[in-house]
């Protein structure tokens, strides 16, 4: 088996693996709850729901928590450092687009000369087996930029369900070498299983086509047209609550606290956001990004120009998230309409 | 795991200097740094309290300490001012690019300081004597609002004696004050400097880099060799916490130090423009 290799599992064969895998590594997968699907690590392969549009929260808070102890001082014994988490780990069935986030995260975070070493570790300790979307949810914009709907970046193993099983695309040694594990439950894909998935990709893509045109080159300079009235407008309407960042599979900044706690010295670090009044205030007071227009739209220079022109890929997946959870409707497809 | 590049080192406090009224110069030892270039940063931990970046103010060539001008502010500057000799305080760096100090050899440098903003500069007076040969005229020009603001007072005379032209101005005076009254622009014109090939250094508040860098050119010095030191909020100091994230720059690895180009390319508020 090659990287790209095409193979094919059946429905039973799946059972099978989830089985062994839930028994040999740590599987976090989607599962429902209280009418939601969200990433949760599972101990039975039973709890996982493969039928569902998107899970309510990416699968970030996995190898970005929440919150997180980055270090502590011992004051008679000098620093000690928090382990990373290093059990291996598959995230199973997480869709392209966010798939696609973890290679953008893997971008930035990973960059040397100081790599995040809690990310780090995470991310190698991990497997992603994507799983192509069987239906595009309401506000999905994947098809912008090429993050899905059926196949993303940042997969070791991208999985597309097809009659009587899954198609497995082998994206990365890493998945080859999973994969490989397993060999017995493979087989090789035919050309009916083939024609399906082409036929599965065309349709998707075809049904997302009349929502947003594809991005081109003139994203890149969003930054020129800060000065237009619709930005003015639409950051009137943000509230600044943050919900959007935090929901996005892509957004990474963070803030530190320290405390002492039984004689130890801590340090936390926890998700943070652009959209705060606070993210860019000093001391003294001096803040070079006071107005509420301006954090607007650092929020999406930073994802629709600043990345992509580092990292020639897109700080946004389309997963739509923030658009459906904005308490005020602010929507980024307006801007991609606008100027993509 | 790598190295957690979140996790200061352990240094001891061992001299507390009154700078000025609302500043103290800590000198922290061992200097767990190593070499570092003028104009360079550390973020400094009180232990339990916070984090903040701070200019390192010391000479690269002081292998055994680092200096830190710290003025009171927030809660981490507070309780620097409440620490004592032989505290101990959590340092990591060296970050961000400094200044422009491969480029000096042979020439004129200007350096521009308004009130703090003197600390990053003091790391380079020092480079640049610890190596005097090898420069042309040095320069310095230096404002704060009164005579007491003024840093690093006690050490201005070895300066001039090593061959610094010092330039000293206040926005007001006070008993005793001679020297110039008003703002650092008003003396910018004082050096005779070889003004299109010197490079100029600069750090003070937003508001005076802005007045520097336009008075600099209309002197005739080149846009080219002009540098000035921002400032911003940080949490960690390598490119990762998004906080010093302006129009694609990070200040923590693109600069602390700009060259005026790239400060024109920068977004409203950063940028001094």
């Amino acid at each position: 088996m090659r990287l790209g290799s095409m193979l094919f599992i059946s429905e039973d064969g799946f059972k099978l693996l989830l089985e062994e895998l839930v028994s040999s590594k740590k599987v976090i997968a989607p599962v429902e709850a209280d009418g939601f699907f969200d990433f949760k690590a599972i101990k039975h392969a039973g709890e996982a729901s493969l039928d569902y549009t998107n899970t309510r929260l990416p699968p970030k808070r996995f190898f970005i928590p929440q919150r997180e102890v980055v270090f502590k001082h011992y004051p008679e014994t000098g620093v000690r450092q928090e382990p990373g988490i290093s059990v291996e780990t598959v995230l199973l069935a997480v869709r392209p687009c966010d798939a696609s986030a973890l290679s953008i995260l893997d971008n930035i975070l990973l960059k040397p000369p100081h790599p995040d070493p809690f990310y780090e570790s995470r991310r190698r300790s991990t497997t992603v087996l994507s799983l192509s979307c069987a239906k595009p949810g309401e506000e999905c914009f994947c098809n912008v930029f090429q993050t899905g709907p059926v196949r993303g970046s940042g997969e070791d193993v991208t999985l597309t369900r097809i009659t009587g099983g899954f198609l497995a695309e082998l994206r990365s040694e890493r998945g080859r070498l999973l994969v490989n594990g397993f060999r017995s439950l493979f087989e090789k894909a035919v050309s009916e299983h083939l024609e399906e998935y082409g036929e599965l990709s065309r349709r998707l893509t075809g049904e997302m086509e009349g929502r947003i045109k594809t991005v081109g080159e003139q994203l890149v300079k969003l930054e020129e047209k800060l000065g237009d009235e619709y930005f003015q407008q639409a950051a009137q309407r943000c509230l600044e609550c943050s919900l959007c960042s935090f929901v996005c599979p892509v957004c990474y900044c963070f803030d530190t606290e320290d405390y002492l706690e039984k004689n130890t010295y801590v340090r936390a670090k926890g998700w943070d956001t652009c959209a705060s009044p606070f993210f860019t205030r000093m001391a003294s007071g001096l803040d070079p990004r006071t107005s509420r227009v301006d954090r607007f739209c650092h929020r999406f220079c930073h994802k629709l120009s600043r990345i992509p022109l580092a990292f020639n890929a897109y700080g946004c997946v389309g997963c739509g998230r923030c658009v459906s959870l904005c308490p005020t409707g602010v929507d980024i497809r307006e801007v991609l309409k606008r100027w993509g | 795991m790598g190295l957690n590049p979140y996790a200061p080192k352990p240094a001891r406090i061992v001299r507390v200097k009154d700078e000025a009224p609302d500043t103290k110069t800590v000198t922290l030892s061992p200097n767990h740094l190593g070499g570092f270039t003028p104009g360079q940063f550390a973020m400094l931990t009180v232990y339990g309290v916070g984090e903040a970046p701070f200019s390192i103010c010391s000479s690269p060539f002081d292998k055994d300490s680092l200096q830190f001008s710290i003025r009171r502010m927030g809660s981490v500057t507070r309780m620097v001012h409440e620490a004592r000799v032989g505290d101990e305080v959590g340092v990591r760096g060296p970050y961000g690019r400094g200044w422009p100090v491969e480029s000096m050899s042979g020439r004129d440098i200007l350096m521009v300081g308004g009130g703090i903003g003197l600390a990053p500069l003091r790391s380079l007076v020092l480079h640049l004597l610890g190596e005097r040969d090898k420069y042309g005229e040095i320069a310095v020009c230096y404002g704060a609002r009164t005579p007491s603001l003024l840093m690093y007072r006690d050490e201005f005379d070895e300066w001039a004696g090593r061959g610094v032209k010092l330039y000293l101005t206040v926005d007001v005076g006070e008993e005793g004050w001679d020297g110039s009254v008003g703002v650092v622009t008003t003396i910018l014109g004082k050096p005779l400097l070889n003004k299109a090939e010197a490079i100029v250094c600069t750090c003070g508040p937003p508001v005076m880099i802005r007045f520097v860098l336009k008075r600099l050119v209309e002197l005739g010095y080149s846009k080219e060799n002009i540098y000035a030191s921002l400032e911003s909020r940080m949490r960690c100091g390598i490119g990762k916490c998004g906080h010093c994230h302006f129009g694609g720059k990070h200040v923590c690895l693109d600069g602390p130090v700009f060259q005026y180009g790239e400060m024109a390319s920068l977004p409203r508020g950063i940028s001094p423009f």
